[in-house]
């Protein structure tokens, strides 16, 4: 029941950022929901199931996103696997610790996609993921009160 | 060979698990989207496929409930604006109708005057809306689309609006296609310049040191192309990517050249508005 809330959550999240209206965006950028989303379980989940959700809302945000498909799978895997090895590790019970995660998985994530498949365009790059860390950072307490809600009605049996 | 302790085991294998799965993926990709791979040459893999099957639907639902959303908060506060904006809508369609014909009229003249004239032929068009945009902090910019009607969008088809060239379509599934924009990174387009003896040259993305992303460049002008800000630019039948005569815009600045004979470079302003993009004309294409 789990796998399904979050990998439901993440396909909603996937197609929500892709929908948002031009209207709401921010020179064009809108914020990375299932990024974001996928930390949070991360870190109320464990590495394993960080991993996961990487996998499979990478695999989503890859599908129709438009960065390099290994770099954005790579990146989103290895955001889930490190925010599942932080659990514990951080605040992890307080809300406002969601922005200051958003802020550092949307910065680590990006450079990693520009490492793997780098931008011609580097000012501009920096300007949308400026544009893109503030986003999603204000939306993530949403994203963390979610994955806390679902860790909480499905507590874990065994720690990792 | 001795085992490790089984707890780090445990741990370990499905992340590796995990890892090859994310690698098969990349690597299907990939295959699919060499020249000439895939089942239909729509470019995607068989699981992307399946993920672009269940997400469409829900993007095309986001989208609706968008808009109805902009629609019920905007009613009673905005009434006398959209009042105002649909009269002005009004002449600029009424302005459209006679620009096209105008454009009409050049086109033939500039199809007259080429020595490559492969004849003008009917295209298939079709009407398509647009489900989801580009987002990221990457320059690349996309838009997903579905077809109205039913009507099938293949790879290669030309995308355009009423008032100019938008890109085309550089993947489709069974629920919607991708249109990979003008003013991506990684776009480029033969174009020609109507007005300056028509001088060619290339249309190569998004000007990046520009503060305007919508500004396209135009590089590989000759060194005395006689263009001047204004002049109307269309695609070209040197590229086999684009039909010839599609207008793409006007020239808003020329930024000069490398050295004293070096090609020259334009800022093209597109004729589209790609940042209020709702529904689109999908030309059917084949070079």
């Amino acid at each position: 029941m789990l796998i399904i809330a979050h990998a439901v959550a993440l396909l909603v999240a996937v197609a929500f950022e892709r929908a948002w209206p031009p209207g709401l965006r921010w020179g064009g950028v809108a914020p990375d929901f299932a990024l974001i989303l996928i930390a949070c379980i991360g870190i109320t989940r464990g590495p394993i199931a960080g991993c996961a959700a990487g996998l499979f809302g990478g695999f989503l945000a890859a599908t129709v996103g438009e960065g390099g498909f290994g770099a954005t799978l790579m990146s989103h895997m290895v955001i889930g696997f490190a925010c599942g090895h932080a659990r514990g590790r951080v605040f992890a019970d307080h809300v406002l610790v969601a922005p200051v995660i958003a802020t550092l998985v949307v910065i680590v994530a990006a450079f990693i996609e520009l490492v793997i498949s780098p931008s011609s365009h580097l000012v501009p790059w920096l300007a949308g993921l400026g544009r893109s860390i503030v986003f999603t950072a204000l939306v993530s307490p949403i994203a963390y009160l979610y994955a806390r809600a679902v860790s909480r009605r499905w507590p874990q049996r065994t720690e990792t | 060979m001795r085992r490790r302790p089984s707890k780090l085991n445990s741990e370990w294998t499905p992340v590796i698990v995990m890892v090859i799965a994310a690698i098969v993926l990349t690597v299907l990709h990939h295959r699919a989207g060499r020249p000439g791979g895939g089942p239909d040459a729509s470019s995607i893999s068989l699981p992307e496929r399946a993920a672009r099957w269940v997400l469409m639907p829900v993007q095309q639902g986001f989208t609706a409930c968008w808009g109805q959303v902009s629609l019920s908060t905007s009613g009673p506060f905005q009434r006398r604006k959209l009042v105002e904006e649909n009269r002005r809508l009004k002449e600029q369609l009424a302005e459209a109708d006679g620009i096209n014909k105008l454009r009409q009229y050049e086109h033939l003249d500039w199809l007259a005057m080429q020595s490559k004239f492969r004849g003008i032929r009917s295209v298939d068009e079709m009407r398509a809306k647009v489900i989801g945009r580009s987002g990221g902090p990457f320059m690349r910019q996309t838009i997903d689309i579905v077809a109205e009607a039913g009507g099938e969008i293949s790879r290669g088809d030309i995308v355009r609006t009423a008032r100019g060239l938008i890109g085309r379509v550089t993947s489709s599934g069974p629920r919607g296609a991708r249109v990979t924009l003008l003013t991506d990174q990684n776009s480029g387009a033969f174009a020609v310049v109507s007005a300056a003896q028509y001088s060619t040259g290339a249309i190569i993305g998004p000007d990046p040191a520009g503060s305007d992303p919508d500004l396209l460049r135009l590089q590989k002008l000759a060194a005395d192309a006689p263009i001047s800000v204004g002049d109307k630019v269309f695609t070209s039948p040197l590229g086999d990517t684009y039909r010839e005569g599609l207008f793409i815009g006007e020239i808003e600045e020329v930024v000069g050249r490398r050295g004293p004979s070096g090609p020259k470079t334009a800022l093209v302003r597109p004729a589209a508005d790609f940042s209020n993009l709702d529904y689109v004309i999908v030309m059917e294409w084949a070079p």
